[in-house]
């Protein structure tokens, strides 16, 4: 047992006050620190993930192949880390091989008119998953060309127009968009924590048979 | 003519009721992001805001006047709710640096204190018994 005496002659002496002042300082510093957020690398991220929400089983029968009236499910996950709630949308093409796809050096969007599109808010630090459920339900053939003309996406009908050679290399083409509040608009990039311009997509191939 | 009228009132108010709920979506967007930007567990505010939105995209709510309203009032408690939520964190964040700094810190700090001093002063009596304690020798040279 240290002594009442003892502990008086401790706190007067000149060591515990010096080092004292030296950790009440060292500690207030630590705590202000630790209490300023810190800077994240911010971002979006987009994936599509198959009918097991893994990266695989894209197509039904394992095939690119993709007949009429095939269902075909997938998932949409996005996840934001840009520090705050972000309102998103993610917008769906029909593309072939032909179209022009998203640039990522420009970061501009494929310029072909979206069939169907996700608005969600996001919370910060929050994936959502988005199931896209689609199926093939009209195509023409003409010529060596087959033509969807119309896509079920998560039970609605949507009227499309895609051609292509002997029905082989049609993409959907999954683009990340961000609203901006103060356009007050919908926009394909934005700026991350490095200043730098970001766009996110994803595209999968499939071909049809009817 | 009256057809004409009606529709143009139609239109006026129709136009009017997307432009007041765009302004308010947005306004509920910015209290929700400042709320998140001071640290505010926003999570109960966005899955309102989500449902708020997916009625707004639904176009059967365009034409009803009291889903309208219904989703104006409901961004308007969302936005007032996010605006309390951003002070009471900002309150409750600056109590908690506060409480840091002036309680946890020194008291943190004045027992690390004690027990330097009790280490440092013990090891220098140590040291010092130990150097009363040791024997000196006289060498002889050679």
């Amino acid at each position: 047992m240290i002594a009442a005496n003892n502990i008086t002659t401790l706190i007067r002496s000149r060591i515990f006050l010096m080092s004292l002042v030296v950790l009440v300082t060292l500690s207030m510093g630590v705590a202000y620190v630790a209490s300023v957020p810190r800077e994240h690398e911010r971002f979006l991220s987009l994936s599509t993930l198959g009918s097991n929400m893994m990266v695989g089983d894209y197509y039904p029968n394992n095939k690119k192949d993709i007949e009429l009236l095939d269902n075909v499910r997938w998932y949409i996950q996005v996840y934001n880390n840009m520090g705050s709630a972000e309102y998103i949308a993610v917008r769906v093409k029909l593309l072939n091989s032909e179209q022009t796809a998203p640039d990522d050096n420009t970061h501009t969007p494929s310029p072909i008119e979206h069939v169907y599109e996700f608005k969600r808010l996001v919370a910060k630090g929050e994936t959502v998953t988005i199931p896209f459920e689609w199926s093939v339900t009209s195509i023409l053939s003409i010529d060596n060309s087959k033509v969807i003309k119309g896509i079920s996406i998560n039970g609605d009908i949507v009227e499309v127009d895609a051609r292509a050679e002997d029905g082989k290399d049609f993409r959907i083409v999954f683009e990340l968009w961000r609203y901006n509040i103060e356009s007050k608009e919908f926009e394909f990039s934005w700026v991350d924590s490095s200043n730098e311009k970001r766009s996110v997509w994803n595209q999968i191939w499939f071909n049809v048979k009817s | 003519m009256e057809l004409y009228s009606l529709l143009l009132l139609y239109f006026v108010l129709h136009t009017s009721a997307y432009a007041l709920s765009d302004v308010t979506i947005d306004e509920a967007l910015m209290a929700v992001k400042e709320a998140d930007n001071v640290m505010a567990d926003t999570s109960y505010l966005i899955n309102r805001l989500n449902s708020v939105l997916q009625r707004l995209n639904d176009p059967s709510c365009s034409n009803d006047d009291e889903c309208i309203d219904y989703t104006r009032m409901e961004l308007e408690s969302i936005t007032s709710e996010a605006m309390m939520l951003k002070e009471s964190t900002m309150k409750k964040n600056l109590n908690m640096l506060m409480i840091n700094i002036l309680l946890y810190a020194p008291i943190a700090a004045t027992i690390a204190a004690f027990v330097t001093t009790l280490l440092y002063t013990n090891l220098k009596s140590y040291l010092r018994r130990k150097m009363m304690e040791m024997e000196v020798k006289e060498v002889e040279e050679e």
